[in-house]
């Protein structure tokens, strides 16, 4: 069974005058030690899609329906209680910027211990610490760091701190916002090894939000490109980036210049997001797409398979023999 | 043979942090940060110099260095021959039109009050381009509507909080080109943008530079994009130029070990691609007290005596391709 199933999950931005649709019809199945790279624009909802996941998007101005199952357990229907138990233990995450997630005036070491009491309200400093260290050299970092505060650290060591702060628990389920996009190239092919190194040895299934597409096709087994709140296309990494069927994952992959081969192929998508405020008949990307037809306009394409696999979707009237 | 425009000789910038007492008693040293340390190249019309680095290593504070936005601590910038310092002493403005910058973030660049329409007219106006409001009115019709943004009458009324990031980077180029420079400075023009957005700017940029024939800086962080824009690029580290040379050359048979650690980790679009990365530890040091030996050193993983005792020459490898590391086209192989 798979550790963590979307189904049609639809999440709305409530404001004075109108209701901003954020996700829309989204379903995702993630098996256990998955990982998975969801990909997009700004704005195309991948954010949205994980604090709706963790619980984190505010009550009084959002409206989530649909089902998120946890090991079978629906995580919208349970009590705050029944969530913070599987906070830390479960679902950890990881956001980008590190800087703003710790606290400026207290030292690193004692924020850890907060953490760390959350589930273990009686445990001693001693404890503590030796679990801290432990994970300190997980994720590569000196022990010093815990009598340090966070501006005295650089952007590497502070997201450093932070996925050690997220694994405290041993987390099944990690799930990383834009966790290495503010870091210099080495610093985040640093990182992104000692995830993937730390994946093996923990047991660990992790979600990875990202608008980088290189940074998916080199450290997730499967990838789920979103826009505009909708899933476009899902599949394995090597299907969907190799032979992209959905014409915005063409586009998406055309615009990113490559480091090797003919330099006269850059091509950006034209156009922009359309407004979600407002009802869309057709394909959200009819638009933008150089493919519209008269159906795409008036008729939503749901998720198909193509090409005989049954975890390769499309959202595309074009293809998967819609026609 | 094209006219070489700008000729950079031995480019420095000090920071200095002051000997400051604090709260509890200890007292910090005086330290001298180098951020730019001995850069020099030359660009000639129509090329454009792709920089790239990882933060921290002075890529931007020599963007600023080169159009005097800050001042350089020794060294030389020539335009045309004529020393950068002398021009501005002359005439402000005229060295202004001489060269122009292009910002990373371009909400922060424009003035929010103003509208498109008076950003553009004050601009013209303090330049004295045009010889009425309504010649200055038509010059930035056309420039607007010639770079695809047509009707101009939809944007130039606006705000700049009212246009998109991609919009007001577009407004924020052809601004700075509309004085037809002859040498620009892009300080990461795209890495705020949304991938879709990129390629349209990029490709704006290199046609209107290459149409005004503008020598141009091209400063970034993303090698790929880098290679994408540049005839030449540079490779620095704290504060200096490693490795340089055409474009290609550079990133396909990197020399220096910086720059294959550099490429070794980006990351590649194809999942299906072997890659071997070369694994370094730690991040770069700040540039205090950087000792008499090669920067890269205390990182390097083939680093020997030699390159903790002093630092390489500049070698060139021929057709402009020159490496500073002792490992390379020397005595050490």
């Amino acid at each position: 069974m798979a550790l963590l199933e979307i189904k049609n999950v639809n999440v709305r931005y409530i404001m004075k005058d109108k209701k901003v649709h954020a996700c829309q019809h989204v379903s995702l199945e993630i098996e256990e030690q998955d990982s998975i790279g969801i990909v997009g624009e700004s704005g195309s909802g991948k954010s949205t899609l994980a604090s709706a996941i963790l619980r984190l998007l505010p009550k009084r101005i959002t409206q989530v329906d649909g089902e998120i199952l946890y090991n079978g357990r629906d995580l919208l229907k349970l009590s705050q209680e029944e969530m913070n138990a599987l906070r830390w233990t479960d679902l950890a995450t990881v956001f980008q910027k590190s800087m703003s997630a710790l606290s400026p005036v207290h030292k690193v070491g004692s924020q850890m211990e907060d953490v760390y009491r959350v589930h273990f309200p009686n445990a001693d400093k001693a404890e503590i610490r030796k679990r801290v260290y432990q994970l300190f050299e997980i994720v590569n970092l000196s022990d010093r760091v815990y009598e340090l505060y966070p501006h005295e650290l650089s952007g590497g060591m502070m997201q450093r701190v932070s996925i050690a702060l997220a694994l405290l628990h041993n987390p099944k389920l990690l799930v990383l916002d834009e966790a290495t996009t503010a870091l210099d190239v080495v610093t985040q092919s640093q990182i992104l090894r000692e995830i993937m190194n730390l994946e093996q040895n923990m047991n660990l299934t992790r979600i990875m939000i990202t608008h980088d597409v290189s940074v998916v096709a080199s450290t997730c087994k499967k990838v789920a490109v979103m826009y505009a709140g909708r899933m476009m296309e899902s599949g394995e990494t090597r299907d969907v980036l190799v032979n992209p069927q959905h014409p915005y994952t063409q586009g998406l992959l055309k615009s990113f210049p490559s480091f090797k081969g003919e330099k006269n192929d850059l091509r950006g998508i034209p156009g922009s997001l359309p407004d979600l405020s407002q009802e869309i008949p057709g394909c959200v990307f009819a638009d933008r797409c150089p493919y519209t037809t008269e159906r795409c306009r008036t008729e939503e394409p749901m998720l198909r398979s193509v090409n005989g696999k049954s975890n390769w979707k499309v959202a595309c009237h074009r293809v998967g023999g819609g026609e | 043979m094209a006219e070489t425009v700008i000729q950079v000789k031995d480019l420095t910038r000090w920071f200095i942090q002051k000997k400051v007492t604090k709260q509890d008693g200890k007292v910090s040293k005086k330290q001298t940060i180098k951020a730019v340390d001995g850069v020099s190249f030359e660009l000639k019309r129509g090329e454009t110099l792709g920089v790239i680095g990882e933060s921290g290593c002075g890529k931007s504070t020599l963007g600023r260095v080169l159009i005097h936005l800050e001042e350089p601590t020794s060294g030389e910038i020539l335009y045309g021959g004529v020393s950068s310092t002398k021009l501005k002493k002359k005439d402000r403005l005229a060295f202004c039109r001489t060269c122009q910058m292009i910002f990373q973030n371009p909400f922060d660049t424009f003035d929010p009050r103003y509208t498109i329409e008076k950003i553009f007219m004050s601009t013209l106006k303090l330049h004295k381009i045009g010889a009425n409001d309504a010649e200055r009115q038509q010059i930035m019709i056309k420039t607007l509507e010639d770079a695809g943004m047509a009707p101009a009458t939809d944007y130039i009324y606006r705000h700049p909080h009212e246009l998109s990031g991609g919009q007001l980077q577009r407004i924020s180029i052809l601004r700075s080109m509309l004085l037809r420079p002859s040498f620009l400075v892009a300080d990461e023009p795209v890495s705020m943008l949304d991938v879709s957005i990129r390629a349209d700017i990029i490709n704006m940029l290199q046609t209107l530079s290459k149409e005004e024939n503008t020598a141009m800086v091209f400063i970034s962080h993303d090698i790929a994009t880098t290679r994408y824009i540049s005839d030449r690029v540079a490779v620095m580290y704290l504060g200096r130029i490693v490795e340089t040379g055409i474009t290609d050359e550079v990133l396909h048979n990197p020399q220096h070990p910086y720059t294959k650690v550099l490429i070794s980790n980006c990351a590649s679009l194809d999942p299906l691609e072997k890659r071997e990365i070369i694994e370094i530890e730690g991040e770069p040091p700040t540039p205090i007290n950087t000792g008499p030996g090669c920067y890269f050193a205390p990182r390097c993983y083939q680093a020997c005596e030699q390159c903790f005792k002093e630092y390489p020459e500049a070698r060139d490898l021929g057709n402009g391709h020159i490496v500073s590391c002792h490992f390379v086209g020397g005595d050490n192989h």
